[in-house]
């Protein structure tokens, strides 16, 4: 545990320099280049209006929102892996996406127009759908009063399957809004906005910032929910009130930038092999790495093709997949 | 002052059947109870009940005079621990990281452990014999470690009772011996109350001050060992004939094996 520690102090030696440079790339590549000069032109105030325009209204913005979304997302993960004691868990196991697709669905079928705080139809579904989504998978699970990591996985598997055949068909029966709603399933921070910053940002970090209160809690969790309780852990209130932190936080990030895959499930995992599975660690660690990752992934989805935005959770894919497999090829248990 | 007193425990699974029904004993403070009986007598849910895991439908469980249903679940941690069989756990914790967690009821939720509790854990390692194993990854342990681990965790955890749920089933007679004899030593010096889930009826014989003896989820008898195991209650009790005799001053249980 020691020499973990002492890699949990040397990862700043790399995760600082790292978030600097994936801010800045973030910053600067794009479809309209800025040079650095132009970046520090911007707070002398002497810079060109267009410059500015760029980077305030959309780059800055886009950037913060990509880093927030990705450390919700990556401290979900190593939450929901640690309670759920499976390598395989995030976020996206209890429901979260199917429902946010879901809603996003309804709101693309019928063009609906609502907005609240800022936010378009498409995201409020998505955050709505994706709430209820994890309120009846919850629900689903509880059988005489207690909740089981179990049933819990179960029920999540069987409402995401719904969601998503009810997503397939809402596709045939409207298809025009086809390519619309695949788009947004892959995930792209393109209608990245101040007004998501200031609703969306502030809740991901105090969820995610929660989150913290119980990685202790987590630790002894992992020795099985009686033990837990001898040590003085309620297992069953941690679970329900984890749950609610992480489907706040990820019903958040979905509703900002659509369904991002392998941040939660890949994040955890790099951080747990290179400081090991203590949570007081990877939980803060899972969420700063995973808001690097996704900076640099949402800048090459922005740069890789001239004239053209990839979404990001294709890129995440591209790079999480062969790494995951990387893992597996290890020969070390990714569970530790 | 941890005096216990189980009072009149109904508990159903699924009713109407009860998995206990009127269990009724008492554990004077430092004493060691052995809990005995065939499988699905209700031993382990009667630990439960005792322990506060499960609810009783009918019936209390109280410490010093306080009824533990009414104990959050971290004062419950401060006065009872828990031993329970040798399960695995595939994380890269190290033997000092799960026995220092015995002090997590006393720690406030931001606090790190403080150096008392780093002093307790030394302590908890140093009496259970296993001090060299404390940087030891918790997944290379033997099955006997593991037990003498969590053995460990449950005396840095301070408490007064000390519920062991056949703790050294699987075990090598060395660490049976070892284990038993640690717990039996720790009960008659720091005055530990000991419930302990056993079906080794000759272990019970040589480390229990008393013994509940249960069938079908009632109590068949309760008493001290020599007056609880004998030879008529064991044939009721488990169905099978036994020999009882006497070797060295001390008595032994065989069943009487049909080749």
């Amino acid at each position: 545990m020691k020499q973990q520690q002492k890699k949990a102090e040397l990862i700043w030696v790399v995760m600082v320099p790292l978030g600097i440079a994936a801010a800045l790339s973030a910053f600067l590549f794009g479809s309209s280049g800025v040079s650095i000069g132009e970046l520090f032109a911007l707070f002398g105030g002497d810079a060109q209006p267009s410059t500015s325009i760029i980077f305030f209204s959309i780059r800055l913005p886009r950037a913060i929102l990509a880093l927030v979304s990705g450390g919700a997302l990556g401290i979900s993960g190593a939450c929901l892996q640690g309670m759920f004691k499976n390598p395989m868990a995030d976020s996206y196991v209890i429901g979260v996406s199917a429902g946010a697709a879901l809603g996003a669905t309804v709101a693309f079928a019928f063009s609906t127009t609502l907005a609240f705080l800022g936010f378009g139809a498409v995201s409020l579904f998505a955050f709505l759908g994706a709430l209820a989504s994890v309120m009846i998978v919850y629900r689903l699970a509880k059988v005489s009063g207690k909740v089981s990591t179990f049933s819990l996985l179960l029920a999540g598997v069987a409402v995401s399957t719904l969601c998503s055949a009810l997503v397939y068909c809402i596709m045939i029966l409207f298809r025009d809004k086809m390519e619309h709603i695949v788009m947004w399933t892959m995930g792209s921070f393109s209608s990245a906005s101040w007004n998501k910053v200031v609703v969306g940002v502030p809740a991901m970090l105090v969820a995610s910032f929660l989150c913290l209160f119980f990685a202790r809690d987590l630790n002894i969790m992992l020795q099985g929910d009686e033990a837990a309780r001898h040590l003085g852990v309620d297992a069953g209130k941690v679970r329900r009130n984890l749950l609610i932190l992480t489907t706040v936080a990820t019903a958040c990030a979905v509703s900002v930038s659509g369904i991002i895959g392998f941040v939660g499930l890949i994040v955890p995992h790099i951080m747990r092999l290179i400081l090991g599975p203590d949570h007081r660690r990877l939980l803060p660690y899972s969420f700063f790495g995973g808001g690097i990752f996704l900076l640099i992934a949402d800048t090459l989805a922005r740069v890789v093709m001239e004239n053209q935005e990839i979404p990001v959770g294709v890129i995440t894919a591209l790079i999480g997949v062969p790494f995951f497999l990387f893992l597996l090829r290890r020969g070390r248990s990714v569970t530790r | 002052m941890s005096n216990m007193v189980i009072s009149d425990i109904n508990y159903s699974y699924e009713p109407p059947r009860y998995a206990l029904s009127g269990v009724s004993f008492e554990i004077p403070t430092g004493r060691f109870c052995g809990i005995i009986g065939p499988n699905g007598s209700g031993k382990s849910t009667l630990l439960g009940c005792i322990s506060g895991h499960l609810k009783p439908e009918r019936g209390s469980v109280s410490i010093g005079g306080e009824n533990v249903a009414s104990l959050s679940v971290r004062e419950i941690a401060r006065r009872m621990a828990l031993v329970q069989q040798h399960a695995s756990l595939e994380y890269d914790f190290t033997v000092g990281d799960i026995v220092l967690t015995g002090r997590n009821p006393y720690l406030k939720r931001w606090r790190s452990e403080a150096k008392d509790d780093y002093a307790m854990m030394n302590d908890a390692l140093q009496t259970a014999g296993i001090v060299h194993l404390k940087d030891r990854l918790i997944t290379t342990l033997s099955g006997g470690e593991w037990q003498m681990m969590i053995l460990a965790r449950a005396l840095c955890q301070q408490a007064d009772i000390m519920l062991l749920d056949e703790p050294v089933t699987g075990l090598d007679i060395s660490h049976q011996v070892s284990i038993m004899g640690t717990v039996r030593r720790l009960s008659a010096q720091r005055g530990i109350s000991v419930v302990c889930v056993l079906h080794d009826l000759n272990l019970a014989l040589s480390y229990c001050d008393q013994i509940v003896l249960l069938k079908s989820g009632k109590v068949f008898a309760k008493g001290a060992p020599q007056d609880v195991l004998t030879r008529e209650n064991i044939e009721s009790v488990y169905g099978t004939a036994v020999h009882k005799f006497e070797q060295d001053g001390k008595t032994f249980i065989l069943p009487i094996m049909d080749v």
